[in-house]
């Protein structure tokens, strides 16, 4: 689903509150350019596509991804592809072979992060005790590990064959 | 045994584990560099505890040490190291080396038995 420009265009002049309309302004600067028409189709296809789901016996509703059972559906909508993928309490770093991004202001990468709560059998709470962050820092880390999965195993990797140069022989000692 | 543990691992329940196995455990630096740690240790005389290996193990190639242990991911939740395995292999180490692990790198891992 997405904003389509159509060959013919017509004017199409409505009545509204100057709240709405301020509202529609904001909206098309914030997603679409300033380009109130594209704002306007595309709020109407958002809604036709939650008005088809319920004709389909659907129910629409926000959460995050990770509490659904595998079957949902999700609309695409022009413009909105990008909002939510900004991290508010993880940054990049220059670090010389990782690329994962880090807990702002502390020396902790987020996949460690939230690998650390999985093998502990923690919720984000208790990680966020351990470690002394907010709730919602190990909750965005956790999401995170989640979407780069492989860069984070990636990266896992290249500590665990350094790591592993290390292995004492201890046999004799067990 | 005096322990430096990096940011990444230092949790509550870490440090509070191998204090109560009698260990001196430093406070980690918060926000600082791998070297900065990593020199801060040395000056304490402190041994370095981490997951980090890569990076930690470069910064042990620059010079003498009080000793370095890592811990690394095994990619397998039911093998992967938590806070008490973490804390009995460091047990299993100062009772091994019980004159110290200076200038020595091990893996925890190999710890386990």
């Amino acid at each position: 689903m997405s904003a389509t420009p159509h060959k013919s265009r017509h004017r199409l002049y409505a009545d509204v509150p100057e709240s709405t309309e301020a509202q529609v302004r904001q909206t098309a600067r914030t997603f679409y350019r300033g380009v109130v028409s594209d704002a306007v189709t595309t709020a109407l296809e958002t809604f036709h596509w939650v008005v088809d789901a319920r004709m389909r016996g659907k129910r629409v509703i926000a959460t995050d991804a990770d509490m659904l059972p595998g079957t949902y559906e999700e609309p695409v909508i022009a413009g909105l592809e990008r909002v939510g993928q900004q991290w508010t309490w993880l940054v990049s770093r220059d670090h010389p072979w990782r690329r994962q991004l880090w807990i702002k202001g502390r020396n902790i990468a987020a996949g460690d992060l939230a690998h650390t709560a999985t093998i502990e059998g923690w919720t984000a709470e208790d990680a966020a005790r351990e470690f002394d962050l907010p709730v919602e820092a190990v909750l965005e880390a956790q999401r995170y590990a989640e979407v780069a999965r492989e860069l984070i195993a990636a990266e896992e990797a290249e500590n665990r064959i350094v790591a592993q140069r290390y292995e004492p022989d201890l046999a004799h000692l067990r | 045994m005096r322990i430096y543990v990096d940011e990444d691992t230092a949790s509550d329940q870490l440090i509070g584990r191998l204090r109560s196995a009698g260990h001196e455990v430093l406070e980690p630096l918060r926000g600082t560099s791998d070297a900065r740690c990593w020199h801060h240790a040395q000056a304490e005389s402190a041994v370095v505890l981490t997951t980090n290996a890569r990076d930690f193990v470069a910064l042990a190639g620059t010079g003498a040490h009080h000793g370095f242990l890592l811990v690394y991911r095994e990619n397998d939740p039911t093998r992967d190291m938590t806070a008490r395995a973490i804390a009995v292999a460091v047990d299993r180490v100062a009772e091994t080396y019980p004159g110290g692990i200076s200038n020595q790198i091990f893996t925890l891992n190999g710890f386990r038995w």
